[in-house]
């Protein structure tokens, strides 16, 4: 009965996902539309086909990678979110994890409540941020004066280090065997340039997940 | 017409209020039902207001970046587009990419002398269609995925120590790409990293050793943000 429950409402949250991710492409759509139709810009097919050939080629390994990797972290709903509203790594993702923190739920451990909070948080971030940036746009001229200024510049660069500066520190404290492996592979990896950036997560992932069965196996680590 | 006065046009924010109230919708619904899934688990409301708050707290510094992301994007692309675009699924580095591919299928450079409104038309047709790979992914292959996922970990964690292992070795691999990078980098990541890396180690301390700042659990991750872009600009000085 419990379990019933469980894939009804994992199926409502696939079934409303691809409807809202569908719905939400068609809307990106609106764009180009109005460009061909109310503007009646000519179409050049030859080169909307050349930079979909470009766009694509990058795309189908970068957007592959990403999804392999970050779909075993989350829930459905959740991903559905993610996948709409972008920014990942920078928004979503941390958002969730603090949440689940502030809660008293380790992200490492996914539960039902943890699904709850990660679906909340990132649902909560997404409004957040339509909300900021709809303000930004309000406020543009006076903010762009203050945000442009140089001085600001490095603050801005280093939005995702500050973040995950913080954010690693007790994760990573808390799981110091599994971090070691993807953590020193990682800086090889950037250091040498051996691989392409795009591929560099999808390589620490599964070095860090046989990394783990590897010491799991061998007793070094228990769950 | 100059392309950057049809890309400024006010009826393209008829293609920024399709695109908000698609988040938006997405959005509340999930909330709306997370809200019942909730009251079924027994989840009382002070902690979903606690992580709500948290969420709230913890979007405010990265959405100012894609604010500050859009006033890149907009002397291209004008502002409808860009913050169309940079509210749903994109990232500045995935617009620009694709918009300089669009201009380079159409034989010129983006927003350069030559850029006509065919090129901005290629350069959106570009950004929209790229867009599709990883919403197409999830559309077509995340349910597959998943299900296939939960039958290997299992569905019951708690009694699959291997299924919590996997989970976080996912998540500490996924942050180790992150932090790996400063680490090469040097300079001002580096710096930026290691800052809010200590600032939150004192502050995880001053919460769980004093009930007095048991409040600032709440904006832990804001401060040693915060602390840490602070430091980037000091630094920088």
């Amino acid at each position: 009965m419990k379990n019933d429950k469980i894939v009804s409402y994992d199926e409502k949250a696939h079934s409303f996902g691809k409807l809202s991710l569908a719905i939400g492409w068609g809307a990106t759509l609106v764009f180009p539309l109005i460009l061909i139709f109310a503007f009646k810009i000519p179409v050049n097919w030859n080169f909307v086909l050349k930079g979909a050939m470009s766009i694509l080629i990058l795309m189908i390994p970068v957007g592959l990678s990403e999804f392999l990797s970050i779909a075993p972290m989350i829930g459905p709903s959740a991903m559905y979110i993610m996948v709409l509203t972008g920014n990942f790594t920078n928004l979503k993702i941390p958002s969730s994890i603090a949440a689940m923190e502030a809660v008293g739920l380790d992200p490492a451990n996914y539960t039902d409540e943890s699904d709850v909070i990660s679906i909340l948080a990132m649902a909560v971030s997404a409004i957040v941020s339509i909300l900021i940036i709809a303000i930004g746009v309000i406020a543009i001229a006076p903010l762009s004066v203050f945000l442009e200024n140089p001085k600001l510049a490095p603050a801005f660069a280093n939005i995702v280090p500050a973040l995950f500066g913080a954010l690693g520190v007790s994760m990573i404290a808390k799981h110091i065997k599994l971090a070691i492996v993807p953590f020193i592979l990682g800086i090889v990896l950037l250091w040498t340039g051996f691989v392409p950036s795009a591929l560099v997560l999808p390589i620490l992932v599964l070095a860090g997940v046989g990394s783990a069965r590897l010491m799991y196996k061998k007793n070094w680590i228990r769950g | 017409m100059d392309y950057l006065e049809i890309a400024n046009s006010p009826v393209l924010y008829i293609g920024v209020a399709a695109l908000i109230a698609v988040v938006v919708w997405q959005a509340s619904v999930y909330i709306s039902r997370t809200l019942k899934r909730a009251k079924e688990l027994g989840i009382g409301s002070e902690k979903l207001k606690k992580a709500a708050k948290v969420a709230v707290l913890t979007s405010i510094v990265p959405s100012i970046a894609i604010v500050v992301a859009l006033l890149t994007l907009i002397p291209v692309l004008g502002l409808p587009v860009s913050w169309g675009r940079l509210s749903i699924i994109g990232s500045l580095s995935y617009e620009l990419l694709a918009a300089k591919l669009g201009a380079e299928a159409a034989s010129v450079s983006l927003g350069g002398a030559v850029y006509d409104a065919t090129a901005f038309l290629t350069s959106v047709t570009t950004m929209t269609i790229g867009s599709f790979v990883t919403l197409g992914l999830t559309i077509f292959g995340f349910k597959w995925y998943k299900n296939r996922l939960n039958k290997s970990i299992g569905s019951s964690k708690a009694d699959n120590p291997w299924g919590r292992i996997l989970m976080a070795a996912l998540i500490v691999s996924l942050y180790s790409r992150f932090l790996a990078e400063p680490v090469v980098e040097g300079g001002s990541a580096f710096i930026t990293m290691v800052s809010s890396a200590a600032v939150m180690f004192l502050l995880d301390l001053l919460v769980k050793h004093s009930k007095a700042f048991k409040w600032l659990g709440d904006f832990n991750l804001s401060i040693s943000m915060i602390s840490g872009m602070a430091v980037a600009v000091l630094a920088g000085i």
